[in-house]
């Protein structure tokens, strides 16, 4: 089923497209720019200022793919379709989510290829991109836009419909959040904001979020209980939803 | 003989409106059975209920032996079903979105895309996209999405809508395939004459009631029993019959008489029909013609369904 989902969203050839030309376009032209203004256009610094797009575009990508994953069969029309096959409600839902994560990883993949092979090389005299650097980097992506996933998956599936959710997703991540972890009169709530608990396993030259201060276990359970509330909201809503 | 669906006291209501009330109702495994009704008779909101789309309020279901919701998913592992108009993903092809179903389904289903495709007559479009199809071509789809689970039991809700004679002409024999290959077909329809075509049994059900229930010929015959009577004079024999406090007659514009005849102890109106004739002959009429009126099933379901005179809408 999985790998039903995986068709479903990969034969959007429209989404793919724009997707893929959004994530391998933005490092393209990062090391164009580089390349004009920029000494070296590769190496650690390049592949460094090739991650802020991919941060920023894969953040988008994730949210789109997800959203959308979580919405198709219901705005298609053949969830009823899917549910008369007498397969468990949760079960349609829960098989969303790795589908989408697939897809998602298969756009973020070439991108981060090329930023990568970039860092190996063109450093001049500079360093490269070395081994740990890049792990560090990978699992950061992974965390980041495995949350979005997941939630574009969990509130697209509560809306039935991918639009709004889309946009919400984008105004909370890249409007509300940095808004909240400026507002000091929040104190210690602002360390349940998912964006800076994310952010707290990112390198300091990538994080979106360098102003708060959040220990492992805290920024661990913060992204926990976000991912648990919303897979929670799309489960209930696939499982009463008449189809 | 077993029973493919079985519902008792099944009740569905949206806020203070009932849109399945009380419902009792026996389809037998292995035959066509014709499932008639109004719009907002309740026929969709069984079929949803069947399917587990929509819980009912109160009642039981049984399909294939099994009992809903506990064995739910074991009777819809052997259930193909269209609910209403058949809908795919545009943009994959006939066959990819047939892929999608027997993912959910089995591996079994995924060996039989390529002969259900084949059945409907898709087998050389299943490689373009849904978007291109037309809509007779959606409800072929939606049939060969049903075959994937090799099911006893089909609910087709409205299947030929969107056919042309030729596809309805095939779609007809279709049915009855599956029905002589011992699966039990519920057909949903409107489209009166082709259930009559169709079906072996039908159900008439309005404002969420079971009103009628039997074989097509048990159906016909419980209506009105009517008789076309032709004479040499059918003003004089107008007159003469209305005479008679029994019989209602009316002139036809053809010069004939229709006499609605009274039906004594089961005798189909044959004791009455005898007093027709005998009256007009001996008045002294010379008697053509007497031709009883086949009731059709569109006649038996406007009168069960008080509608006589309405046509009949699309759902």
């Amino acid at each position: 089923m999985i790998a039903a989902e995986v068709l479903k969203l990969a034969r959007r050839r429209g989404l793919m497209w724009t997707a893929l030309a959004f994530m391998v376009g933005s490092v393209l032209v990062i090391l164009a720019v580089r390349a004009v203004k920029y000494t070296p256009t590769g190496g650690a610094d390049g592949y460094t200022g090739c991650m802020y797009a991919i941060i920023s575009f894969g953040g988008l990508v994730a949210t789109a793919i997800g959203a959308t994953a979580g919405s198709q069969d219901h705005s298609s029309g053949v969830f009823r379709d899917l549910v008369a096959t007498g397969v468990s409600r949760l079960k349609l839902f829960t098989v969303r989510v790795p589908g989408a994560m697939i897809v998602v990883v298969g756009l973020v993949v070439p991108a981060y290829l090329i930023a990568a092979a970039a860092g190996l090389t063109l450093a001049g005299d500079r360093a490269t991109l070395s081994g740990g650097l890049a792990q560090d980097d990978l699992g950061y992506l992974a965390l980041l836009f495995g949350t979005l996933t997941v939630l574009g998956c969990a509130f697209s599936t509560l809306a039935g419909s991918r639009g709004w959710v889309i946009g919400g997703l984008i105004v909370l991540e890249w409007v509300v959040q940095p808004l909240l972890t400026h507002i000091d009169q929040l104190g210690r709530a602002r360390d349940w904001l998912l964006g800076p608990a994310v952010d707290h396993f990112a390198r300091e030259d990538i994080a979106r979020y360098n102003d708060l201060e959040l220990g492992s276990s805290q920024a661990w359970m913060t992204i926990a209980v976000w991912l648990a509330v919303a897979f929670a909201i799309g489960a209930w809503r696939a499982v009463t939803r008449d189809a | 003989m077993a029973a493919a669906i079985e519902v008792s006291g099944l009740t569905k209501r949206f806020g203070s409106r009932t849109a399945v009330d009380s419902l009792e109702l026996s389809v037998p495994e292995g035959c066509a059975y014709g499932f008639l009704g109004p719009n907002g008779a309740g026929k969709t909101t069984l079929i949803r209920m069947l399917l587990g789309l929509t819980r009912p309020n109160h009642g039981q279901i049984a399909m294939l032996g099994l009992n809903l919701p506990a064995e739910r998913a074991a009777a819809l592992a052997r259930t193909g079903a269209i609910v209403e108009e058949p809908r795919f993903h545009n943009h994959l092809t006939g066959r990819q979105n047939l892929r999608i179903i027997a993912a959910a389904r089995s591996s079994e289903a995924f060996d039989r895309i390529a002969t259900s495709l084949a059945r409907v007559g898709l087998g050389d479009r299943a490689d373009e996209r849904v978007k291109r199809y037309s809509l007779g071509m959606r409800q072929r789809l939606g049939v060969a999405r049903c075959l994937l689970s090799d099911p006893g039991l089909l609910i087709l809700d409205e299947p030929s809508n969107g056919l042309d004679p030729a596809g309805i002409h095939e779609f007809r024999a279709m049915i009855r395939g599956f029905v002589d290959e011992g699966r039990t077909v519920f057909l949903s329809s409107h489209q009166l004459a082709e259930v009559e075509r169709i079906c072996d049994r039908v159900a008439i059900v309005d404002q969420g009631k079971l009103i009628a229930e039997g074989t097509l010929d048990e159906l016909r015959s419980g209506g009105e029993k009517l008789l076309v009577v032709g004479c040499d004079d059918a003003d004089r024999a107008l007159a003469l019959l209305e005479g008679s406090p029994a019989l209602a007659a009316t002139l036809l514009a053809s010069g004939e008489l229709q006499v609605t005849l009274v039906e004594v102890a089961g005798d189909n109106g044959r004791a009455s029909a005898a007093a027709v004739n005998r009256a007009l002959v001996e008045a002294g009429l010379a008697v053509h013609k007497l031709e009883p009126v086949e009731a059709t099933l569109e006649q038996r379901f406007l009168e069960i369904t008080s509608r006589l005179g309405e046509e009949p809408e699309p759902e």
